[in-house]
This record gives structure tokens, sequence and C-alpha cells, in this order.
């Protein structure tokens, strides 16, 4: 009942009436669509969360009209490479003209324009970096060497993500001002105001911002999991266009909770709350009409237009019952991405996966294989001595040609050219391939514990023994970390050596409590190590998930858990691949929840196989390379 | 961009910005790893900081940074190879040069000047971001997105101070002498222990959760983009001071005393720690004499050290993946701890 008591008496403070206190995604997009328009590149830019489909189509049309026909507007391609954005040199133009050309990147040709950025889901951590570094510095590296060209844009991104994991790069996240989600308008809803709305070209430099209220935003972001400081800032920008739009030179409370909720998408009260306020008289909401200005229709400037500060000194108890409220979580409308932000979910899954763990022939770095007629990646250099070479039996013919081709022409230009050494074409362009092989590696993390360890053991040995001799061909490698007593103990450090493998399985001791953490976190020492050496890591963890051992080796069972599934998250976090078998003799929820925790596959094997555990491991191993 | 935001200006995150002073005092410190939240001031802080200090001399037209005492031979500006005269002594800002993350290979290095070569058939060096950094700050923001090759070929050229180019019928060597400053957001990715052990500070930062300063992060962010050269103006003078700061230091750098009793407690702090091999301490002994140089004594204290050994020393200890907190609090604890055994030491005897 307390927080409905808050909002009720921060409703009646406010003066917002029910029906608005729902507010329509549609007349919030508008709105934004003006700050947008007014703000400029000091408002960041607008981040669209729809799938494609009419709505968008025509909120990007609304959107363009807004903006002066002489703003630019750059669609950059869906997955551009990162090559794409900064400038580049021409290559067809530069053989051309015979001297160096350079073309700008979209940055720089989003200059003094909107940069749109379609499917922004899907857009790589690298190229948000770049794009972020442009926003903030207004210019971006040129072709040319040290050499910067303008650009100073705004960004519309088009989120399309499906699932929580998808999203924005964070880094771009952080600084787009505005929000509108159009996955919940209907075709219906959609509707432009019949009159242009105005764009004021006034600068919101000279309206005031108390500090109350600053501070008001300051903690409704942190509350909201929006600690940046970046956020707060384009938030004081918002509501002080808000107000600016409004025609006032003071930002009162309402400019404040709308910016929240554009910026935000912090929606002011929820709308179970509606049925409580039903009995609001009339008078009341009246007057709330003439104070809340209702986004995207023109209404005549409020009454107290002008500086009205005991408007907003007025309720600093209701604000702070508004914080309250904010931070118990029981807003309606709290956005998904908050919860993303604050819990740092593993954004990065949908993009970075399948693309490693197999021969890259069109890798980076690595062995050069051969040369080829195309460019193994976008920006790649030509190999001078190759190009040269292939262009070399041709010179003759070409020089011939050329005069005959100049003779023919006639031309006039008084000034023969100067006839040049070479004549290279872009057929004879050669590209350096380099080779790049990524090996997967397994990493046994086996439970030593307990009676059934022997069994488990020799079961273990078998299967790595039948998987090394049947991965020697693809370089696969195999580890082993066995857990007993108070710690684990690297059995066999990662090898494609069987006679190696065999040597160290004889004679491994079982028995003991299970120190389950430690092996877990050994196993991920190695597995990001191994990652770090260009491998692919799997895990596979044979265990029936008892781990009664801390990691100080003290036998605490309660500390045990919590450190497990601290580990747990950690491997999930880094997203290292992990098959967790489960060998009780009934299979157990406590194995059940670490494999979750992880990430992983699970699988129950009551008797451990060496050959189907194999199997499973290999098919792992194979899907991991892709 | 006409002029950056004011150093002096910039509130809070002491930490970080003591560091980048540091830097700037004892270029062998070895660079620094800003790593902190999104918004924080990084990009912001390392651009001030290029605007404050004080200007390099070298050569009109050089584009290697030459000091004009001592021309290298590489560059055809200060040695010219045909009777020519060499350039007029000039100053010039200190160099920040920001390096792009789509950067390649041949641009850091400098590569063959390609247009030469393929119009002309002059075989020239054109040189890369390194030479243009010399006597200067590189600064990288999001290194943990830099592919891994990248970033070898900077910490080497950063530790050796030389830039050797042997590709493409090329052999050039050239001064690299420069602080590298790295910064990103550790959410995003991680860097290789090996990498992490060569930023010669790391400090973490947080956004800033002070409520007036977070406001008065926003007004002075505000009074700056209305009027960006009056705001500098104002802050000018703060400026200036951290400037003649940073020139004193230089000066007395050569000469901070450190008294034999500080540097085996350092010893004992690392050794307590379980740092490996010798650059931690080596990077200590740096660090705090810069810091004693920046506050203006001739003599490293231990409350220099203790106060200094979180930046040099968190990035060195051995990850640990339960501790959340990072390993700053592991190293306070440490110097507590030798604190208490100096004393109980001193007690007793």
């Amino acid at each position: 009942m307390d927080d409905l008591s808050a909002i009720n008496a921060l409703e009646t403070a406010f003066g917002i009436e029910p029906c608005q206190s729902a507010p329509n995604p549609w007349q919030d997009a508008l709105l934004a669509a003006r700050i947008f328009a007014s703000g400029g590149p000091s408002v960041g830019g607008l981040w669209i969360k729809a799938r494609a489909g009419g709505v968008v189509d025509a909120y990007l049309d609304h959107l363009r009209a807004l903006l002066p026909s002489s703003h630019r507007w750059v669609r950059a391609p869906a997955s551009a490479p990162l090559s794409a954005f900064a400038g580049s040199i021409d290559v067809p133009a530069t053989a051309l003209a015979g001297h160096l050309v350079y073309q700008p990147g979209l940055l720089a040709k989003a200059n003094l324009g909107v940069l749109l950025l379609p499917m922004a889901e899907r857009l790589e951590t690298p190229a948000a970096a770049l794009i972020g570094a442009a926003m903030d510095t207004g210019r971006c590296p040129s072709g040319k060497r040290a050499d910067q060209d303008a650009a100073r844009f705004q960004v519309v991104a088009l989120d399309e993500s499906a699932t929580p994991e998808e999203g924005l790069p964070e880094t771009l996240a952080d600084r787009l001002g505005l929000i509108v989600d159009l996955n919940s308008v209907a075709w219906s809803q959609v509707g432009f105001p019949e009159t242009a709305s105005d764009i004021c070209k006034s600068g919101y430099q000279d309206v005031v911002l108390n500090d109350e209220l600053l501070r008001f935003l300051s903690a409704a972001a942190s509350a909201a999991g929006a600690p940046s400081l970046r956020v707060l800032q384009l938030l004081a920008r918002i509501s002080r266009l808000l107000a600016v739009l409004d025609g006032r030179r003071c930002v009162g409370e309402t400019d404040a909770l709308i910016a929240l909720r554009l910026s935000l998408g912090v929606a002011l009260s929820p709308p179970q709350q509606d049925r409580a306020n039903q009995e609001d008289t009339p008078e009341q909401d009246k007057a709330a009409a003439e104070r809340m200005p209702s986004p995207g229709t023109e209404t005549a400037p409020p009454p107290e237009a002008g500086c009205d500060t005991s408007d907003a000194l007025s309720s600093p108890s209701t604000l702070s019952e508004f914080l309250a409220t904010v931070e118990a979580g029981s807003i309606a409308g709290m956005p998904d991405f908050t919860s993303t932000r604050a819990a740092a979910s593993p954004r990065a899954r949908s993009g970075k996966s399948g693309k490693s763990g197999s021969v890259r022939k069109d890798s980076r770095r690595g062995r050069p294989v051969s040369t080829s007629r195309s460019a193994p990646y976008p920006d790649a250099r030509p190999h001078i001595i190759a190009t040269l070479r292939a262009a070399a039996p041709w010179q003759l013919i070409r020089s011939r040609k050329r005069q005959l081709l100049a003779e023919r022409l006639n031309t006039s230009s008084a000034a023969p050219r100067r006839q040049p050494h070479t004549l290279v074409m872009r057929d004879d362009y050669r590209y350096q391939r380099l080779r790049h092989e990524t090996p997967s590696t397994a990493i046994f993390l086996v439970d030593a514990s307990g009676s059934t360890a022997l069994e488990r053991l020799g079961e273990t040995k078998g299967a790595i023994e039948q998987l090394l001799s049947r991965c020697y061909v693809r370089r696969d490698e195999v580890a082993m970390i066995a857990f007993r007593g108070t710690v684990a103990e690297t059995v066999l450090p990662p090898t494609r050596s069987l006679v190696m493998a065999k040597r160290k399985l004889i004679g491994l001791p079982g028995g003991g409590p299970t120190p389950l953490v430690a092996g877990l976190e050994r196993g991920l020492e190695m597995a990001l190590g191994v990652r770090r050496q260009g491998s692919t890591p799997v895990l596979v963890l044979l265990t029936d998930g008892r781990g009664n051992i801390a990691l100080d080796g003290s036998a605490n069972r309660v500390l045990a858990a919590e450190q497990l599934s601290h580990v747990a998250t950690c491997c999930r976090r880094h997203e290292v691949r992990s098959i967790c078998i489960d060998i009780a003799r009934r299979p157990r929820e406590a194995v059940a929840s670490l494999a979750e925790a992880m990430g992983a596959d699970l699988h129950v094997l009551r008797h451990a196989d060496a050959r189907h555990m194999s199997d499973v491991v290999n098919a792992s191993l194979e899907e991991a390379r892709g | 961009m006409s002029r950056p935001f004011p150093f002096s200006a910039i509130v809070a995150q002491e930490d970080m910005k003591k560091a980048l002073l540091m830097a700037a005092v004892e270029p062998l410190l070895g660079g620094v790893l800003i790593f902190g939240d999104r918004g924080t001031g990084k990009s912001t802080a390392v651009r001030a900081l290029a605007e404050l200090l004080p200007k390099i001399d070298t050569r009109q037209g050089c584009r290697f940074n030459c000091a004009p005492a001592s021309p290298q031979e590489a560059c055809p500006v200060c040695s010219p190879k045909n009777g020519e005269k060499q350039g007029k002594p000039i100053q010039i800002r200190t160099p920040m040069i920001d390096l792009p993350l789509g950067a390649t290979e041949d641009r850091i290095c400098g590569a063959l000047d390609l247009e030469k070569a393929l119009v002309a058939g002059e075989k020239d060096f054109e040189p890369g971001l390194l030479a243009a950094a010399n006597q200067g700050f590189l600064y990288i923001d999001e290194v943990n997105l830099l592919e891994d090759h990248l970033v070898d070929l900077l910490l080497d050229a950063a530790a050796s101070g030389v830039n050797v180019v042997e590709r493409e019928g090329l052999s050039i060597r050239h001064a690299a002498r420069f602080a590298l400053v790295g910064s990103g957001n550790p959410e995003e990715g991680d860097l290789r222990p090996q990498l992490l052990d060569r930023f010669g500070l790391s400090v973490e930062i947080r956004t800033i959760n002070d409520l007036g300063h977070r406001i008065e992060v926003i007004r002075r962010r505000d009074a700056y983009e209305a009027d960006p050269d009056g705001f500098c103006s104002r802050w000018s003078r703060k400026d200036a001071a951290i400037r003649n700061k940073v020139v004193k230091a230089r000066k007395i750098l050569r000469q901070i005393d450190i008294p034999d009793s500080v540097l085996s407690r350092m010893s004992q702090l690392c050794m307590s720690l379980g740092i490996d091999g010798m650059r931690g301490e080596l990077t200590l002994m740096r660090a705090c004499r810069a810091a004693a140089a920046l506050a203006g004594r001739p003599e490293v204290s231990w409350e220099d050290v203790s106060e200094i050994s979180p930046m040099v020393l968190c990035h060195r200890l051995r990850r640990d993946p339960l501790d959340d907190a990072g390993s700053t609090p592991r190293i306070e604890r440490a110097v507590a701890a030798l604190d208490i055994a100096v004393q109980a030491g001193a007690g007793h005897g």
C-alpha cells in the first residue's frame, strides 16, 4: 500500500490525470522526433526499437521531413565493416587517375546530417566504438595518414533485437539520448499532426535547470540503472529542450519527468494504478490538462509560462517518494534494457558465436599461404611485389595500346602526359592470403573424489585416449584436471600427444572430499589461457554436483556453493563452451542448475562409458569449430 | 572542437589525473591504462592533458618530431641528404595522437609510400603514427578492442622507444619515445596479462556517485559547451599552475632521493603480493619518484608508496576470479600488514 499511496500523492502533486499517466508510445515517439530535430547532435541520437515494418518506415519519413532538407541522410549498409566507417583509398579511382584518390567513409559522409544504422543490434563493438569516438570529438579518421575529416552527425539506430541477449553495443547506447519503442505501436495509432510541428532553432543553453531537478534526474537515472554521467547530461539537455519547445525559459518538473521517459523509458506510473485514481475530480483533471502539455499536439502555452520556481520547489517530498518507487522497481514500463545494463548480460553472445575454432584462410595474421586476386578482407593491402610481377608481362602491350589510344583520340591537350614507368591495372592487384589455424582444446574436469572415482577415472582416461586418436588429424588438443581432497590438480596439460597422455594418466589416485569449485576455477583459468593462444576451449565437467570444499580448502558447504555459482557465472560471462556430464546414480538437480549457470550442455551418463563420452565431446568439438 | 575541455576543470577522478601527470613527468613509466565505466571522462582527461603540457622542440616540417639537437637519420628534414638546409627549429604542442580502432599495421609503423612507389617509382618511407607520437602521447581508446597483433606492436615500440620497420624492401629505424595511454571498458573484453603488465600504471575508475560532484560535472560541461573559449580562459590559470608543477617536477626528477629503508619495504611489499619479475618494483620506484617530484619534495616517503602502490601493482597480481572488488583492496591490505609488521618490529627493537 505504501507504493500506491506514494504514487497517488505524486500524481496529485504533479496534477497528472490518469489517462495521461499511461503514456501513449506513439505520441512519445512524435515528441522524441521533435526533440531529435531541434536538438541536433547535442542529443546524440535516437534509438528506435522496432522490427521492420510500415510503422518504422512512416516514422522515419516523418523524422526526415522534420529535418531541414540540407541535412544529409546516410544509411549504413547492414553489417558494414569497420573500414567502411572511416575513410579509405579508392583503389579503382587511384588506378585510373595515376595518383592516390581517397574516398570518405560513412562517418564523414554523414557530416552535418544523420547516420542511419539499420540492424544496429548486429553492429560490432569496434565499429560502435569508432562511431562513439566520432560523436564525442566531431571528427573521424580519414584514409590519409594522420588526417581527420569533420564528422558531426546524429545517429538513428534501428534496433530489431528479438531476444534480451541482443541489443545495441553499450558504447553506442550510452550516447543516444532518446529511446523510442515502436514495437507496441499498432498501425491504426499512427497519425501525424496536421500542422507542421515547429522546430525551435533557438538554443537551449540559456534555459534554467535548477539544482534540485538536476539532483532528481541524477538520482532517478542512477536508480533506473544508468549511472553514466553521459546519460545524465543528455537527460538534462532533453529536459531543457522540452522547456524550449514549450516556450518556457525554465525547466519544470513535467519536463524532467518526460525527459526521463523519452531518454530512459522510465514511465511515470503504472497503468494498474489508474483505477485507484478514477475518483479524481474533473476540476483536477482540467487543471492537470493545462499543466501537463500533451506531447505532440500544439496547445496554448501553459499559464505558468516563465520561471515558476514555486512549482519546482513545492514538492521535494513527492520527488523523493517518486525516487523510492523507482528504486523499489515498482514503476511500470521499466525498460528491459535497464535490467541488462545493470546486470551486464553477455550481449556479445549473439555477435561472436561461430567465428572461432576453424581454419581461417582469410585471417589477418598467420602464415602466408598464397596470393589471390580478390581481397581476403575488405581493407587488405595489395601485395606490391606480386602485383608488379603480375603487371610486368603486359607492359609492352599496354604501352603500345596506350599510344594507339592517344593517337586515335588525338588529344588536343598541349603537353602530352608523361609516360608512367609501369602500367598497373585493376586486374593486376594481388593480395597476400594468410592462413591461421585455430584448433580446439577439450579440457576434462574430473571429479576424482568418493567411491566411484576409480571407475570414473578409468572411463575418462579411455575417453581421452579415444579422442586423441580421433582428433590427431585435426590437431585438436586435450587436457585434464582432476580434483580431490582439497585441491585441483592439472593432470594433463593441453597436449595432442597420445604417448604423453598415456604416460601421465597412469596411476592417478582417487578418493576423498570434492573441491568442485577449485576444479572449475582451474578449468576456467586454463580455458582462458587456451583461448588467448588462439585455440577454442571446450570444458567437459564430470561431476555429481556435490561440492563440499571451499576454495580456501575449508569444509564449508555453504561457502562452496556460493563460490561455485560465482565461478559458473564467470564461465558463462567468458562464453566458454562447456559440457556438463552428470555421473551421479540418479540425475540431480544440482548438476542441472550448475549447467544452467555455466550455460553448458547437460548430459546424463549414469555409467560413464568411454565411447559414449568421447562421442559427446567430439560432437561438441566439431560444433565449436563452426 | 577548437579547444579541449580544460584539465583542471575535471571533477574528482583524482587517481586518473595523478596517474596521467606522473606519466607526463616520468616518460620511463611505460604508459597508463585507464579501465572504467562508460562516461567517466577517460577520453576527456587524456585529450585535456596534451593541451596542458609544455610545448616540445622540433624542426619545421619534421614528421618524426626529432629534437633539434639530435637529428635522426631517417628524417629527411633534420638530416638532409644533398646539402639542403635543415628545417627551422620551432616549438609545437605536445603531440597527442589518437589511434583509431581501424588502423592498420602500416598506418601505425609507417610503410612504403604507395603513391611514390607506383607513380614515380621511388622508394620512400611514409612515417606512421608511432613517428607522429614521438616526444608525446599515443592514445588508444578502447584498447581492449584493438587487434592483438597491433597491441603487441605498440607495446614493443613503447618499451624500446624505437620503431623498426623491415618490410617491402625498407629498413628504417626511428625514435618512438612516447607515453602510451590506453583506456577501455573491462566489460567489453580483457587484455592479455602479458600486455597488462607492460603498462606502468593502471587506474580503475568508476562513475561518480557523489550527487554534488555529478551536478558539478553537468554544470561545467554545460558552461563549456555554451562558450568553450570563455570557459577555457576562466580555467587557464589553474591549468597553468598544473603545467608549472609538471615543469618543475621534470627538472628535479633525477635528484629525488629514495631512502634504503623505503626501497627494502617496497621489495617486501612486492614479495608479499607474489609479483613476478622486477618490473613491478622498478615501476613502483619510478612512480614514487615522479609523485614526490610532483609534490615538490626532495625525498620519497613511505606515504607515497602506500598511496601509489595500487595503481602500480593491481594489474600485476594474479587474477582472482572470485574477487569482485578488484585487486586494489588486496594491495591495501598488504600495505597495511607491512605497516603493522614494521611497527611491531620497531616496538620490539
